[in-house]
Formats: structure tokens, C-alpha cells, sequence
């Protein structure tokens, strides 16, 4: 695509790819600046073989994966492409370190008690903003689906928030 | 719907936001690499553009509109444009600054008031 689309592009997804590298980095703004000027900058270098067919937000989140495995793997965490996929890793240690600093600490607590799937789906709605038809790309699934899910993510959320 | 766990998920999502300094910093490195100068960041918003092409229709029109009632013969003082025309003028002499120059305006407009008094009386 003609680098010219880079900066509507680039307006779209910013936030998200912040967002997205906050919640795995237990919070550090300044590893999450960094990573995401990263990010972007690779976007850019390759935007001019990006294929339109492809979904923007798809093709920008396997980027900011890849880059953030290939992080973990300098850092020298023990870590799977699956682990990846589905399971953040270290993400008790995010959970904590989030929980710590901010008054959010019950609400991160009771994501991670969602089951994997619930636990991606509202990290990527609710807390990194992509679509329900971005995500239904990144997860292979319906938009339809994805909102039922949604849904049953917030009350099973909603009962683990009442727990003591 | 449960607006209260919305709420929380949305303030969560309130502390991952990157700060405007980092925003604009990342911005002007990524219009660098591009080759962009300012005006790629000025032109981005919709509502910019359409403000300066709103801005640059009336200035051309206007100016258009300027110019005819300057020029033309036919604004004259019982034409709409002769305010505008009038306009034009005192602006002329305001902007002069040499004494020569002045006269030479003044004598020039005293000269095309004639000519429209002329004008008018020969076409009743």
C-alpha cells in the first residue's frame, strides 16, 4: 500500500499497540514507548508491501507479537509461539505489578481467573479498544460469536468482582 | 448489560494511554522517515481540510470579486460593489507611503470619480 495511507493508518492503531504492549510489560510506559516506536517504524519500513486484503489491524498485531516475542527471547524468557498465541506470558507477574501500582488490582485479578479464551477476548475489547471484526480476523472466529463471548466474559467478570 | 464492570474495564484501559509527548515525539520521527514536513501533521484532520478549502473558496471568490469591482467601469456609485470598490481604494492610499505616490493615487481617483459622474449623467 502507498505510504501515503501510513498516517491513517498509524492514527488507527497507536493506541491500541500502546495498549497492547502496556498490559504485557507490567505497566512500564517507557518499555511500552519504546516497543511501540518499534513497532511502528517496522510497520512503516514494510508498508509499501502490506497487501490491502489483508486486515490492517491483523497484519499491525502479528507485527507487534512477533516484535514482542522476539523481545522476550532477548530478555531471555522461557517462552512458546503458543504460549503467545493464547496464554501472555508472565502475565501473573503483569497482573501483580498492575495490581500493585493502581486501584484496578481486583479487577486485573479477576481477568486472569477467566478462563484463556474469555481472558484474550476482554483484553482485546475492552482494554487494548481493537473491533469485534478486527478480532474475529485475529481469532478466526464470527463477530456474532465473539460478542455472545463478550458478554459472558463481562458476567462470569462481574461474579469473580464480587468474590472476596 | 453491565455498565459497572464496563466502567472498570474502561478506566483499566485509561491507564494504558500513551502521553501526548511520546504520541507527538513517535509522530515526528515516523513524518521524518516519511520525508513529510509539517503539513502532513496540519492536513491529517478532516475537519482541517475542509476548513482551509472553505477559506481558500471564499479568498479566491472574494478576491475575484475584488478585483472586477476595482477595474470594472461599470461599479459605480449606485452599484452594490461600489463599497467594496471604495474599499480597495482607501486601502491603495493607506499602503502608499511616498508623498509622490499619494498624489499620484489621489489624483488618479479624483480622475475616475469624474469619469463616473460623467458616466451617470450621460446614461439618464
Amino acid at each position: 500500500m502507498h505510504v501515503k495511507y501510513f498516517p491513517d493508518f498509524y492514527k488507527k492503531n497507536m493506541k491500541r499497540i500502546y495498549a497492547f504492549f502496556y498490559f504485557r510489560c507490567s505497566g512500564k510506559k517507557e518499555i511500552s514507548e519504546d516497543l511501540t516506536s518499534e513497532v511502528f517504524i517496522k510497520a512503516l519500513n514494510a508498508f509499501e508491501s502490506y497487501d490491502p486484503a489483508v486486515s490492517e489491524s491483523a497484519w499491525i498485531y502479528m507485527i507487534a507479537k512477533n516484535h514482542f516475542i522476539n523481545y522476550l527471547e532477548k530478555k531471555k524468557y522461557d517462552v512458546s509461539l503458543e504460549d503467545v498465541a493464547m496464554i501472555l506470558p508472565d502475565e501473573t507477574h503483569s497482573a501483580e505489578s498492575i495490581a500493585q501500582k493502581f486501584d484496578s488490582g481486583r479487577l486485573m485479578h479477576a481477568i486472569q481467573k477467566l478462563s484463556v479464551e474469555d481472558r484474550e477476548l476482554v483484553k482485546l475489547k475492552f482494554l487494548e479498544g481493537w473491533a469485534y471484526d478486527d478480532i474475529a480476523i485475529l481469532q478466526n472466529k464470527t463477530a456474532g460469536s465473539l460478542r455472545v463471548q463478550a458478554h459472558r466474559a463481562l458476567k462470569a467478570l462481574k461474579i469473580l468482582l464480587k468474590q472476596k | 448489560m453491565d455498565f459497572k464492570t464496563r466502567y472498570q474495564l474502561w478506566k483499566l484501559k485509561q491507564m494504558a494511554q500513551p502521553s501526548r509527548i511520546f504520541a507527538k515525539t513517535l509522530e515526528k520521527e515516523l513524518r521524518t522517515r516519511m520525508g513529510h514536513g509539517t503539513w502532513w501533521v496540519f492536513l491529517k484532520s478532516e475537519s482541517r481540510r475542509i476548513a482551509i478549502a472553505t477559506m481558500s473558496g471564499i479568498l479566491l471568490i472574494g478576491g475575484g470579486t475584488g478585483v472586477y469591482a476595482y477595474t470594472s467601469d461599470n461599479v459605480m456609485p449606485d452599484h452594490p460593489l461600489y463599497v467594496l470598490r471604495t474599499a480597495i481604494e482607501n486601502v491603495e492610499m493607506a499602503t502608499s507611503f511616498k508623498a509622490e505616490r499619494k498624489v499620484y493615487i489621489q489624483r488618479k481617483q479624483e480622475l475616475r470619480h469624474q469619469q463616473d459622474i460623467e458616466r451617470m449623467k450621460n446614461r439618464k
